[in-house]
């Protein structure tokens, strides 16, 4: 580089560099409104942006077959204005201008190219705007100027176009304000439908329509003067057309939306903080809040993060395999606009709009055609993202592949979801997504234009089509921010849809007890029966009670208890280290017991018991710590069935001795185990042995007590059995020895001690898991009362 | 003998003082006394670092010859370091440190997590087994065990101060010990227990300690690896198995006298009755390879462990009990290569190795 300067340096004279200008043709115009714009509401709406930045209360369309007509009442422009704006193209103004000037509107119109959309329409453009003279306060100017676009377009360079343009005092019936004429319509202007446009244009142009509309819209109004103070905007339509016959009054159609069922509110800061709050059945109150800064999930899912090592695999878009499945990345954390959104959800279901003096069905279909989740940049909704049928954030895509996972990186990290829940399609939130047709909302941004010494590219902003934003780091954030919205929707509807089926299942046990109370009474007053049948019914009768009381009692608190227990997992970390000590302690007590022993015989033999129970918990504990550590990374090993069956009923061993239980193990030692994690295996061994000797324990005294286990392998399965000959399961009982927490054995019924009630259950899903199944032996082998059988493939594929 | 504790348990600390002082022969000094409760950590230097020049300062005042530490000192409310901590000063100084656990009884898991955990760490510190520290009995357990673990760390230094050229040499720990140990020949014996420690033993960085280092980290070694895994040097019950006799028939006075001139005399030898094995082996030879055909036990019967008189058994580093060949589980990679003598039982680490597989 250094030698070519030097080079230049040597250069004759005559090698000066010339210099050269861009030249712009006239037909750059055409191509700005016929190319930039595609549909005619589009196009509309971008006249219509303008009138809104000229602080307008609002803007007359008049549409019919020869001409379309845009008027507003805005401030107008002078000539000064029209010059220095409107006759330059694509000004900076505008990016530098972000509020309006009066009412301090967010500028919609944000690129200075919404007047060519005219050219879109029609040939000639007649521009009429009256606006107050500044130089002379109280008088006003109007200023007339006409667009032949035909006649500009064929001009060499648009220097070389001159518009003629008629300045005068406005006549005091004159009032401030813009008129758009549009003649000479296109073939595409003529084809529109007028009940269509005026739709569509309702749809761009009111995008709140009922639903909460955000405060940075009007964060600068309120600074503004009280006389000030916005009055609003809104677009009518003079002309004949007659109204959709669809449509419903502003008041009927905010009572329907405030008929929701669910409704997620986020407001996103320009400080990029993220505030949500969940209603619920129409609620004014939210169910549930929190706030969370989006930087500390978006900062994960950066392109740096995202770049796979020099050999690791990467997916389609060059990121690491392990992101594959999660649309719209990488991300940047900083969107550079502020955000907000109010998404309403109306599931089809019974009930959904009671109450609201509409029909039902007919607020159903209302809900259904203005079903939308449209994207609005400062207060114009963005057609891309603004048609019932945008599916922008996949959530018809995702319920037609019936999706399990969430799909936004944000509702793992605040709403993660169980492994039982993603198996269980009763449970799953990601199954309750809400349809597209189901959902009303808008998210709220307020661009601007980049500064052109900004230094990342990655903001949010409009394509030069102004239908959509466009595809950046920041575009993608805000996808996951909006899918966040609805995926809240989907697990707090999961989660209601699971309290409601608890209030039902209960309100049906309290049912089916009155109307078995009522039938005992019937029958005890019915004076047709005879006494002996009439006390075996009522005998029948109360029995089935008693069962029913019993199952809706366990039903209540087996989810209390399930949780209580799981919250317990953390003591066991203490216990194993404080219990170490406490061992320790009983050991030098049984020690000094037995220094007095000489003395006393009675102490050698306290000491003697301390010394047996201080070994039998000893053991449990080293049982159970490396328990821990197995089942904390359950990884399939290889090992041999009988030495593991032989450590976990040694290690009951002391239990067995106590109340005389004979455990005999039936197993080749050379067999080997199946290929499954080694804390599952011992836990369904230990389970079902303990199981065998709680049933054992109540058994007379004088008959033995005797436990078999017995496992072999055939074919690809591993079998095991362990057989009891303990009380035996009633008849009655068989199915619900699976329901987690039943147990026939109450704290006082076992010396055992009931243990958690979740033996069975628990071991239930485990085998499960690993493709194997378990049953209650219809027949136990000879012998023997009770036997249980688990079947588990030998290799984790086979099933 | 000075001995410093670090203990965070007031009652079990009055206990170790009492044994001690009973004894006569064991100084025993605290964590307070040594004011290590109130040690300051500065910011901007890395802890270690601190502790190192606080803990070598101290010893330079009073210096100590053992240091027994607790392996849980999470009483002390974070007022003292880390066990990990003190032992990697104490590595650095050169002062043997044993380290225990308090708590329950031994069981055969705990015992093979032992075992494991010996063969991974054990060039940091001496482990005192559960039964050396019966806290009903210290006087007659704790005390004298450390006072023959401090003669093996002694006589080692003593020895090594006195071929301190050999830290010149270009001998490597397994020259270097075998040297020590009057058999150079065993060098190629105890390489078999070098491969997984040899980076505990930087024998290139030499000053004013060195010698003291090394000596400490030879002691733990020999303590740590080649007598608790029987390979050249064989305790009593491995030495039976070697034999193929019951240790009850080994025991027998008349066996015993047979094979005192097998005894092993080196560093540590009042832990146990230790043999060389290659000494068994050439009085093996001298009587046709079984002791059965020794004069000198003619008319005792000779319990086997297999009933083929030749054969060779093993010694069960987890029950401590010698094995035939076929009760013998495939060894795992933790029990060192030169470990020849050692074996677990099969039917033990079926139950017991799986839970232990990483």
């Amino acid at each position: 580089m250094g030698e070519e300067i030097k080079q230049g340096a040597r250069e004759p004279e005559s090698a000066r560099p010339k210099h050269a200008t861009f030249s712009v043709s006239a037909a750059l115009f055409e191509e700005l409104g016929e190319r930039l714009v595609s549909k005619p509401e589009i196009a509309l709406a971008e006249l219509i942006k303008n009138a809104y930045d000229a602080d307008s209360p609002t803007c007359e369309l008049t549409l019919t077959d020869d001409e379309v007509i845009v008027a507003d009442r805005g401030h107008g422009m002078t000539e000064q204005e029209f010059l220095g704006s409107w006759m330059v193209v694509s000004t900076q103004k505008k990016s530098a201008q972000r509020f309006s000037r009066k009412f301090r509107r967010g500028m919609a119109g944000s690129k200075g190219v919404g007047r060519f959309s005219a050219r879109f329409l029609g040939s000639v453009v007649e521009l009429t705007t009256v606006a107050e003279d500044p130089s002379q306060p109280g008088m006003s100017t109007q200023l007339i100027a006409t667009f032949d676009w035909r006649q500009i377009a064929q001009q060499q360079t648009i220097g070389e176009v001159t518009i003629d343009y008629y300045l005068t005092p406005a006549q005091p019936t004159d009032t401030p304000g813009t008129t758009l004429r549009i003649t000479q319509l296109r073939d595409e202007a003529k084809a529109i439908s007028t009940a269509k446009v005026r739709s569509d244009i309702l749809r761009l142009t009111d995008p709140a329509a009922g639903l909460e509309e955000p405060a940075f819209a009007f964060k600068e109004a309120k600074i503004a003067r009280s006389s000030d103070r916005d009055p609003g905007f809104s677009v009518t339509f003079h002309d004949s057309a007659p109204a959709n016959a669809d449509e419903i009054t502003p008041n009927v159609a905010a009572a329907i939306l405030n008929a929701f069922v669910g409704r997620v509110r986020i407001e996103v800061t320009e400080l990029g903080l993220l505030k949500y709050d969940v209603f619920w059945n129409r609620g004014k109150s939210p169910i549930a809040t929190g706030a969370f800064p989006i930087s500390e999930v978006a900062s994960a899912y950066s392109p740096e993060e995202l770049k796979p090592g020099l050999n690791a695999e990467a997916d389609e878009r060059g990121l690491i395999k392990s992101v594959a499945q999660i649309p719209h990345l990488p991300l940047t954390d900083n969107l550079h606009s502020p955000v907000f959104i109010d998404i309403r959800f109306f599931p089809l279901r019974a009930g959904t709009f009671s109450n609201l003096g509409v029909n039902g069905k007919e607020a159903q279909k209302w809900v259904s055609r203005n079903a939308s989740l449209a994207i609005v940049d400062n207060s114009f909704a963005m057609p891309a993202y603004a048609d019932s049928d945008s599916d922008w954030l996949g959530i018809d895509a995702s319920k037609a592949r019936n999706k399990r996972d969430w799909l936004s990186v944000y509702t793992p990290t605040l709403f993660p979801m169980s492994p039982n829940a993603k198996k269980d399609p009763s449970l799953n939130p990601m199954l309750a997504l809400p349809r597209g047709t189901q959902l009303i909302g808008r998210i709220h941004i307020a661009t601007r234009k980049r500064p052109p010494d900004s230094a990342s590219d990655e903001w949010l902003q409009p394509n030069m089509d102004r239908e959509s934003l466009r595809d950046n780091g920041a575009f993608r954030l805000l996808w996951h921010i909006s899918r966040f919205a609805v995926e809240m929707l989907a697990h707090f509807d999961r989660s209601a849809r699971l309290e409601e089926e608890d209030r039902a299942n209960k309100e049906r046990d309290r049912q089916a007890h009155q109307a078995l109370a009522s039938a005992i009474e019937e029958v005890k007053s019915a004076p047709d029966i005879a006494p002996p049948h009439r006390e075996r019914i009522i005998g029948h009768l109360v029995e089935a009670q008693e069962r029913v009381q019993e199952a809706s009692a366990y039903a209540e608190s087996s989810r209390l208890s399930l949780e209580l227990m799981s919250m317990m997992g953390v003591m066991a970390g203490f216990m194993t280290h404080e219990f170490e000590k406490t061992l320790g302690n009983l050991k030098g007590a049984a020690a000094l017991l037995q220094n007095f022993a000489a003395a006393s015989p009675a102490l050698a033999e306290a000491a003697a018991t301390l010394n047996r129970n201080e070994e039998a918990l000893a053991n449990y504990l080293a049982y159970m710590r490396l328990f821990i550590s197995k089942a904390r990374d359950p990884h399939p090993q290889a090992f041999k069935a009988r030495g593991q069956v032989s450590l976990a009923t040694k290690t009951l061993g002391s239990l067995a001795l106590a109340y005389g239980i004979e455990i005999a193990i039936d197993i080749d030692p050379k067999l080997p185990g199946p290929l499954v994690p080694l804390a599952a295996y011992n836990g369904i061994v230990i389970n079902l042995v303990s199981n065998a000797m709680k049933a054992l324990v109540p058994k007379l005294s004088d008959q033995p007590r005797r436990i078999r286990v017995f496992a072999t392998n055939d074919g690809n399965r591993h079998i095991l059995v362990v057989a009891d000959n303990g009380i035996g399961v009633p008849e009655y009982l068989r199915k619900r020895i699976w329901d987690p927490l039943f147990t026939t054995t109450g704290e006082e019924d076992s010396p055992l001690g009931s243990g958690l009630g979740l033996g069975l259950s628990v071991v239930n899903q485990v085998v499960h898991r690993l493709n194997g199944r378990i049953d209650l032996v219809d027949k136990a082998p000879p012998g023997f009362i009770t036997a249980f059988r688990a079947s588990l493939p030998l290799q984790p594929s086979a099933r | 003998m000075r001995v410093l504790m670090i203990e965070d348990e007031a009652d079990f600390i009055a206990k170790v003082v009492a044994a001690c002082g009973s004894s006569g022969k064991i100084t025993l000094a605290t964590a307070i006394d040594y004011g290590l409760y109130d040690m300051e950590i500065v910011e901007g230097t890395p802890v270690e670092e601190q502790l190192l020049a606080h803990l070598s300062a101290l010893l330079e005042r009073e210096p100590v010859d053992l240091v027994l530490l607790d392996t849980d000192l999470s009483r002390a409310q974070a007022r003292l370091r880390t066990q990990t901590e003190y032992r990697q000063a104490f590595q650095s100084i050169g002062v043997p440190v044993a380290r225990y656990r308090k708590g329950q009884s031994q069981t055969p898991l705990a015992k093979l997590d032992f075992l494991r955990r010996l063969s991974r760490d054990g060039a940091s510190a001496i482990y005192v087994a559960p039964e050396h520290r019966d806290e009903s009995a210290l006087a007659h357990t704790l005390v004298p065990w450390l006072l023959h673990v401090h003669d093996g760390f002694a006589e080692l230094t003593r020895r090594l101060e006195d071929k301190a050229a050999l830290l010149e040499a270009d001998e490597g720990p397994a020259g270097i010990l075998a040297a020590l140990l009057g058999r150079p020949a065993l060098k190629a014996d105890l390489l078999g227990y070098t491969s997984p420690n040899f980076f505990f033993f930087p024998m290139g960085e030499e000053d004013g300690s060195a010698v003291k280092r090394h000596a400490t980290q030879l002691g733990y070694w020999l303590h740590n690896y080649i007598l608790a895994f029987p390979g050249p040097i064989l305790n009593e019950v491995a030495a039976a198995a070697f034999l193929n006799l019951t240790p009850r028939c080994f025991r027998d006075p008349r066996v015993r006298q047979l094979l005192d001139s097998c005894k092993y005399d080196g560093p540590f030898n009042d832990l146990d009755a230790y043999y060389w094995k290659n000494d068994l082996g050439v009085f093996l030879d001298t009587i046709d390879g079984d002791l059965a055909n020794a004069k000198e036990l003619e008319g005792i019967d000779l319990e086997r462990i297999d009933d083929s008189p030749y054969a060779a058994a093993y010694y069960c580093v987890l029950t401590h009990e010698p094995i035939r060949r076929d009760q013998a589980a495939v060894s795992p990679d933790w029990i060192p290569s030169g470990a020849g003598v050692t074996r677990i039982k099969e039917s033990e680490f079926d139950e017991l190795g799986p839970m232990l597989r990483g």
